[in-house]
This record gives C-alpha cells, sequence and structure tokens, in this order.
C-alpha cells in the first residue's frame, strides 16, 4: 500500500470516528488525488516548456540577424513579445486554463528580455552596471502587479539578484535596488511566493554586503566612483571583518525572529532556514581564526570606521524592538525566546571588539557563541514546533563538531586515522540523528 | 474579483509600458547615435583585442584605438597630471582621471593637438580615462615623455558568421620568451572602426571595417 492509499484508507476511519468532517476529508483527498498529481505534473511541464522556448528565443536573438535591418529586427521582437502575452491574458480569462496563461506569459517575460537585448544589440550599446537587467525588471512588473504571476514573479527577483551582484555599488544602485526590492516584496507577500522570497533574501544579503562596503569606503571616496578602484586603498582589518560578520549574523537573527514570531505564517519555513544559514556559515570560519594568523605574528589593525557599523546595529537594534514584547509576556518560553533574541542581538553589536583581542581569543570566543546559538536553535525549534528547523539544527550541530574533531585532531593523529575516524564520526552521526531526532523532538513536546 | 474590462485595461497597460521600454530604448539609441560627428578611426592591433561571446548578447568585440591617439606626449597636456599611488604589490589605485583629447585631422590621419583634465570649450575633442594597465605593452616603451590613455569606444557587436573573418583581421600574436617581445605569428590587416562622437568626447561604436570593407 502506498502513502496515499493508506492516506485514504485513514481518512474514511477519521470521518467515521469523528475525527475530522466529510468535507474536510474531501479536502484533504482533493489535494492527494491522481487529478491533483496530474495537474501538478502538466504545470510542471507547462512551466519547463516556458523556460525552454525563452531561453531558445534569447539566443536566437543573441545570434545577431544580420540580415535584418532594425526597424525590423525590432518589430519581430514587439511581435513576441505582444504575442506571447496576448496569449497570457487570453487564457487567463478562460477557466481552468491559468497554468496555461502563466507559461504564455511567462515566455513574453522572457521574449521581453530578449527584446531588451537585441535593441542593445542592434544599436552597439554596452552597459557597464547591467542596466539592461534593470529595464527587463521594469518590463516585467506590471505584469506580476495585474496578473499574479508565480514563476513571472521568480525571474524578476533573479533577475534582480544578478543584478546587485553586478553593480558599480554608486549610492544611486543601492537605492534602486532597496526600492525595486521593496515594490517586489509588495508582491511577494501578496503572492505567497516561497521561491520568490529565497532569491529575494539573497539578494538583500547580497544589497546590505555592498551597503555595509559602500560605509566603508566612504571616508575614501572623494567622488561617486567604481568602488573596486577604492577597495585596494582601504586598510581593511579584522574590525572590518568582523563587521561583516555582525552584519550577516543579524540579518539571520531578523529573519529567525520574524520565523518564530510567525509574522508570515507561508514564510516560516525559508525564513527560519535561511535565517540559521546566514548566522552558521558566516561565524563558522571565525571558529578556526588562530589558524590564519601568520607566524610573523598576527597584526590586528584598525577595528573600522564606526559608520560601517550602521547596517548592523540598525538590524540588531530592530531585533531588539520587536523582542521587548515577549519579555513583557507572561508566556515563559516567549520570554525566554525574546531574552535569547536580545542576548544574541547585543553580542552581535559589540562583536567587532574583539578585534583588540588577539586570535586564539577570537577562535574560543566564536566557538562559544556558536555552540551556544544552535542549542538555542535546537531548544527553539523544539518549544515552537518547527520540525525543519529542529532538522537544519541538528544536522549543522554535528557538522560543528565534525570541524572541531579535524581541527583539534588534526595535528595529533595520524591523517589516515583522521579521516577513518571522522567518516565513522560522520556515519554514526547520520544514524543517530535519523534514528533519535524524532523522538528528541516529540519528548519536547511532552516536557512542555 | 476584477470585471473583464478591467483586467483588459491592466493588459494594455502592461503591454504598452513593455512596448514602450522597447521602443524608447531603441528610438534613444538612435537618436543619440545620430546626434554624434561620424568619424572613421584606426585600430591598434597589438592592444590584443578579441571577440567574446556572451550567451544573451551572441559575439562582440571592443575595439582600442591606435597609438597617435593614445600616447599622449607630455608637453601637450595643459594641466600638471596628478600622480597616481603604486602599492608595493603593483596595484594601481586612483580614481580614474578624465583625459579630454582635442584632436585635429591632418594628411596622415586624426591627431592628437592638446589634452586637458577638464572638458575644452571649443575643438573637436574625445573623452578618454588615463590607462591604469601597468602591464599594457606601453609599460616597457613608456617613458617619462609619453603617457597612455583609453578610450571607452564600448562594444560592437558581430554576427557569428562573420567572427572567422575578423580573426582574420586580428591576426596572431605570441610572447617571444627570449627577446621578452610579442611577434605576429599571422600579420594582422588594417582595421579601422566608425564611431560617433558626442558633444560631450563620449563615444559609440557604429561600424567595423577591415581592409575598407564593414564587418557586420
Amino acid at each position: 500500500m502506498n502513502n496515499t492509499n493508506w492516506l485514504f484508507s485513514q481518512l474514511k476511519k477519521w470521518v467515521k470516528d469523528g475525527i475530522i468532517s466529510g468535507e474536510q476529508a474531501e479536502k484533504i483527498r482533493s489535494r492527494y488525488s491522481k487529478d491533483s498529481k496530474i495537474t501538478n505534473f502538466i504545470s510542471a511541464l507547462l512551466v519547463f516548456g516556458g523556460v525552454l522556448v525563452g531561453l531558445g528565443l534569447i539566443l536566437a536573438m543573441a545570434s545577431n540577424w544580420q540580415g535584418f535591418s532594425s526597424t525590423i529586427k525590432i518589430l519581430i521582437i514587439l511581435l513576441f513579445v505582444s504575442g506571447f502575452n496576448y496569449l497570457g491574458y487570453h487564457f487567463y480569462q478562460v477557466p481552468k486554463r491559468r497554468n496555461l496563461s502563466q507559461t504564455f506569459f511567462l515566455m513574453g517575460a522572457f521574449a521581453f528580455g530578449a527584446g531588451v537585448n537585441l535593441v542593445l544589440q542592434t544599436f552597439n550599446i554596452s552597459f557597464d552596471t547591467g542596466q539592461e537587467l534593470l529595464i527587463w525588471i521594469a518590463g516585467l512588473f506590471l505584469f506580476v502587479k495585474f496578473f499574479e504571476l508565480f514563476w513571472v514573479l521568480i525571474l524578476a527577483n533573479i533577475l534582480l539578484t544578478i543584478w546587485i551582484f553586478q553593480t558599480g555599488i554608486s549610492w544611486i544602485d543601492i537605492a534602486v535596488y532597496g526600492l525595486l526590492a521593496f515594490f517586489f516584496w509588495k508582491l511577494i507577500f501578496r503572492d505567497k511566493n516561497n521561491p520568490a522570497l529565497v532569491f529575494s533574501l539573497i539578494g538583500t544579503s547580497l544589497w546590505l554586503f555592498l551597503l555595509q562596503l559602500r560605509m566603508l569606503a566612504l571616508p575614501h571616496a572623494e567622488k561617486d566612483v567604481d568602488i573596486w578602484f577604492i577597495l585596494p586603498r582601504l586598510d581593511f582589518g579584522i574590525g572590518d571583518a568582523l563587521g561583516f560578520l555582525s552584519l550577516y549574523v543579524s540579518f539571520g537573527v531578523l529573519l529567525s525572529v520574524l520565523a518564530i514570531n510567525r509574522v508570515k505564517e507561508w514564510a516560516a519555513y525559508p525564513f527560519s532556514i535561511l535565517g540559521i544559514i546566514f548566522v552558521y556559515f558566516t561565524q563558522i570560519p571565525f571558529t578556526f581564526f588562530h589558524n590564519f594568523a601568520n607566524e610573523d605574528g598576527f597584526q590586528m589593525p584598525n577595528p573600522g570606521y564606526p559608520i560601517e557599523a550602521l547596517p548592523f546595529i540598525a538590524i540588531s537594534a530592530f531585533v531588539i524592538t520587536i523582542s521587548l514584547d515577549g519579555l513583557r509576556s507572561s508566556s515563559k518560553s516567549k520570554k525566554l525566546l525574546s531574552r535569547f533574541f536580545v542576548a544574541i542581538s547585543l553580542v552581535n553589536i559589540l562583536l567587532p571588539f574583539l578585534s583588540y583581542s588577539n586570535p586564539m581569543a577570537i577562535s574560543i570566543f566564536m566557538n562559544l557563541i556558536l555552540l551556544f546559538e544552535l542549542i538555542a536553535f535546537l531548544y527553539i525549534s523544539n518549544i515552537t514546533r518547527n520540525w525543519k528547523l529542529f532538522k537544519w539544527s541538528l544536522w549543522l550541530f554535528k557538522f560543528f563538531i565534525l570541524l572541531r574533531f579535524f581541527d583539534i585532531f588534526s595535528t595529533l593523529l595520524n591523517q589516515a586515522l583522521l579521516f577513518v575516524l571522522g567518516g565513522a564520526l560522520l556515519i554514526w552521526g547520520g544514524v543517530f540523528i535519523e534514528k533519535q531526532s524524532k523522538k528528541i523532538f516529540d519528548a519536547g513536546v511532552k516536557g512542555d | 474579483m476584477r470585471g473583464s474590462r478591467v483586467i483588459r485595461k491592466d493588459f494594455l497597460t502592461a503591454s504598452f509600458i513593455q512596448v514602450l521600454l522597447i521602443i524608447g530604448l531603441a528610438f534613444f539609441s538612435s537618436v543619440r547615435a545620430s546626434s554624434g560627428t561620424v568619424v572613421l578611426f584606426d585600430l591598434d592591433l597589438r592592444q590584443g583585442m578579441y571577440p567574446f561571446n556572451s550567451p544573451f548578447r551572441g559575439w562582440s568585440f571592443e575595439p582600442a584605438l591606435s597609438a597617435s591617439l593614445t600616447k599622449i606626449p607630455n608637453d601637450l597636456i595643459k594641466e600638471h597630471p596628478v600622480p597616481f599611488e603604486v602599492s608595493d604589490n603593483g596595484v594601481v589605485s586612483s580614481p580614474l582621471q578624465d583625459v579630454f583629447v582635442t584632436i585635429v585631422k591632418d594628411d596622415s590621419g586624426w591627431n592628437i593637438s592638446s589634452a586637458s583634465f577638464f572638458k575644452p570649450d571649443e575643438g573637436f575633442f574625445l573623452k578618454s580615462e588615463w590607462d591604469l594597465n601597468r602591464y599594457s605593452y606601453e609599460d616597457s616603451e613608456n617613458s617619462s615623455d609619453f603617457f597612455n590613455v583609453r578610450y571607452e569606444v564600448g562594444n560592437i557587436f558581430i554576427a557569428e558568421e562573420n567572427i572567422g573573418r575578423l580573426r582574420e583581421c586580428l591576426g596572431e600574436r605570441s610572447w617571444d620568451t627570449d627577446t621578452s617581445s610579442y611577434f605576429w605569428e599571422i600579420e594582422p590587416l588594417p582595421m579601422s572602426v566608425e564611431v560617433s562622437v558626442l558633444d560631450d568626447g563620449n563615444l559609440i561604436p557604429l561600424r567595423l571595417f577591415c581592409e575598407g570593407k564593414e564587418i557586420k
């Protein structure tokens, strides 16, 4: 008996036992029925086909049709863009044809991007900082706004992320991204579009990095020029590196707080997983910091410019502000959660001051803080019943132990033995997590 | 629930914006290119330019103008140049410095008459940037009597079937380790680029020529 058959047999029992109503059973049945599976399969095929046609169009434009005049080229591309969009509009109004409509709109979105590139190619225009992506994104906005286009919204957020990755990091670029991201967030939250949210959060993390970098360069930049020319002049010290660490930890903590407070129920999963990823993977390199110190003695230069601290102090202050309500709550678990987030935010603000200490002190402190955070995340995921976050925390915890094993024993053990023991630890840990995690998680419920 | 009239209005608005963006971009590009003075410049093929294939834009090629326009004698510059800072690891670090090069045409072609860090009030001038590449071929022959500039000509897009012809025209250059210099394994052919020079000295590439014939 497969899972669906088992579920359907159970549904009958649950209705009979009065656990759920007949209506609820029907809703569950329709979600897992063959029809629903076929519809999902067709949707996947349609989107895949749409992406292929779109990419094919872009490549066809790129091959540079020397036989056509520029006017003919533009007319052809307008025909493609309008044709696909019209079909999307037509099927949007036909009942049960929304999937087909989404596919045509997606092809229209690709055709529009190809058209923008074709115009640039025809007139030999070379944009330095990806302005063509901005034009592409701008052209998609209204379609997403009016027709709730799931896949086009994802595409727009991927393009926006690519754009911020290749900008010249001017203040104008930073402001434009902020503005566009804000408008697209509104659509993401309206449409509850999880994949677009993930791309948007990745883009935002890049944007925050560039914002802090721009602030770091502020005392050096006489005018708004390419920051990559200024970078070599910066006296980039450990204080600055810790500043970037604080930025990502604060961003990760903010996402975790949003997830745990269930600000948007549907977004709890991407918020919580991306939150722990930002917190964990930015801190883990600093747990080995003493290994980076060279033999001639480690230089511990400037603790960074105060102005570059603005982004992470602002985020941490926001986290503390929204956690204050929890501190006044009568619920013990809410109080505990709020205390944790306030504490971790305060520690995070002070992190750059570690640059006044020495590399070993930084390593020890970062190990302790990461260990504390992982245990806290395990506990938090348990009391908030976030099973996915619990599993992620457990795996990251195990990875942390493995890294510590290699770090500590790499100089003490024979290399072969080190790897054998490391592998055994990994396998044992994997089996243990699979067997025990559910028990630990469920034990948490009884404990509550 | 929106009515079909509203849906149609929304569709037309969104479509209009897309069409406007494409036509506007084409119109702006066309008007901008035609607003400048069209000039033909020889290329310097020693600069090692190669066609580049980008997945979404196809083949493109960025021409470099000849040394008669990029190598500027110090006595032609009107002001004192601001020196660059060069760190121990060889990184040249300074904001780019714009150089406006005034040119005149004589029997030998276009030549430099003067250069300035400020936009000239009169004369036919091109906007360039001080060449920050310390490892460019000019470095070995650089002396305190000259400095080099680089023009942002931009890319010319080439049809795939003409890339072979472009490669023939560019020749093939190799490095001779004995003499520490480049030599031509296959001699390049004379190439030139037609550009539109705008009022602010910026350049827009229009057409590429090899032995006087256009490479589309």
